[in-house]
């Protein structure tokens, strides 16, 4: 009897703590509740740019529902899209290596490219300068000067 | 020789360079330094004609320009104090100062915002020998450390804070 009374003591008191725990988890201030969200969407953004991912629509999507927080402190729309932000992060962030080295790829691809063109001119130039220089003089007669 | 060897060369050289400054800007290479800066503008969001003397317990529209080159998206805050001329804060430390009002937003690299705040301006018992500093500071979350990070810059407008007779 005696038992079964401290266990539920022990129960109760524990659910309290509990409980407590929750309530001082949610009674922050609305607006660390603001940079605890966000802070994760940052951290987000930061690695998609990184990537060479284009987030600016994301920023300024992120910006307005903090505005509109700021204003109107747990707003559910701003907090729901801030929500569906952090989604269409994650099925960003699947792609952004893909993207990264395509984008990397095709940098250092054109930049070969680039660095060839001054062998190629090295090589071409006096060639096609002959070409042109004989072309154009192709009906001259030689005569020799007496 | 048909093709002057003088002027091949001068060629070639032209050739390189443009080569070289090609690579460059596709590599991006760059050792830029990454900053942020604030700016206090008047309620046109136009520098200059700042009030000088405010009536205490009313409110007044000033212009916040903030401005990211961190080479990264940012957090930022822009943290509203009140004090006197030695509670100005340093490049190293903030005001010590309480906060009265703060505004947030979220920048992209190399892009600003300007915008509309209104501020009040309580009464205070004590007065800072009519040389009341409005203190804005910049504040940047750091994603790393979970933490809001001062920037080290700061602007100030000094006005004289009128008592309601």
């Amino acid at each position: 009897m005696i038992r079964t009374f401290l266990y539920l003591l022990m129960l109760t008191l524990s659910l309290t703590i509990i409980h407590q725990m929750i309530i001082l988890a949610y009674s922050g201030d609305s607006m660390s509740e603001i940079d605890s969200l966000v802070s994760t969407i940052m951290k987000d953004l930061e690695y998609l740019e990184s990537r060479e991912v284009n987030v600016s629509s994301l920023i300024h999507r992120v910006n307005e529902d903090i505005k509109g927080l700021e204003k109107d402190p747990g707003n559910a729309t701003y907090i729901k899209d801030l929500e569906s932000i952090r989604e269409e992060i994650k099925a960003l962030k699947s792609d952004a290596e893909n993207i990264y080295i395509i984008n990397n790829i095709i940098r250092y691809s054109t930049a070969v490219g680039i660095g060839l063109v001054p062998v190629a001119v090295y090589i071409l130039l006096p060639r096609i300068y002959l070409y042109i220089w004989y072309r154009t003089r192709r009906r001259w007669i030689v005569q020799v000067r007496k | 020789m048909i093709l002057d060897e003088e002027v091949f060369a001068v060629l070639m050289a032209v050739v390189i360079i443009g080569s070289v400054l090609g690579i460059v800007n596709i590599i991006h290479i760059s050792s830029g330094e990454s900053f942020t800066a604030i700016g206090l503008l008047n309620e046109d969001c136009k520098i200059g004609t700042y009030p000088k003397q405010v009536l205490e317990n009313t409110n007044i529209t000033l212009c916040i320009y903030v401005y990211n080159h961190m080479g990264r998206p940012v957090y930022y805050k822009v943290v509203y104090k009140i004090g006197g001329e030695k509670d100005l804060p340093t490049n190293t430390s903030p005001s010590s100062m309480p906060e009265v009002m703060s505004w947030r937003g979220v920048l992209d690299n190399d892009e600003n915002h300007t915008f509309k705040i209104l501020i009040p301006i309580p009464s205070y018992e004590k007065s800072f020998d009519n040389k009341t500093a409005l203190i804005f500071e910049l504040w940047i979350y750091d994603t790393s450390s979970d933490k809001w990070v001062y920037t080290g810059e700061w602007v100030h407008l000094y006005i004289q804070v009128l008592k309601r007779s």
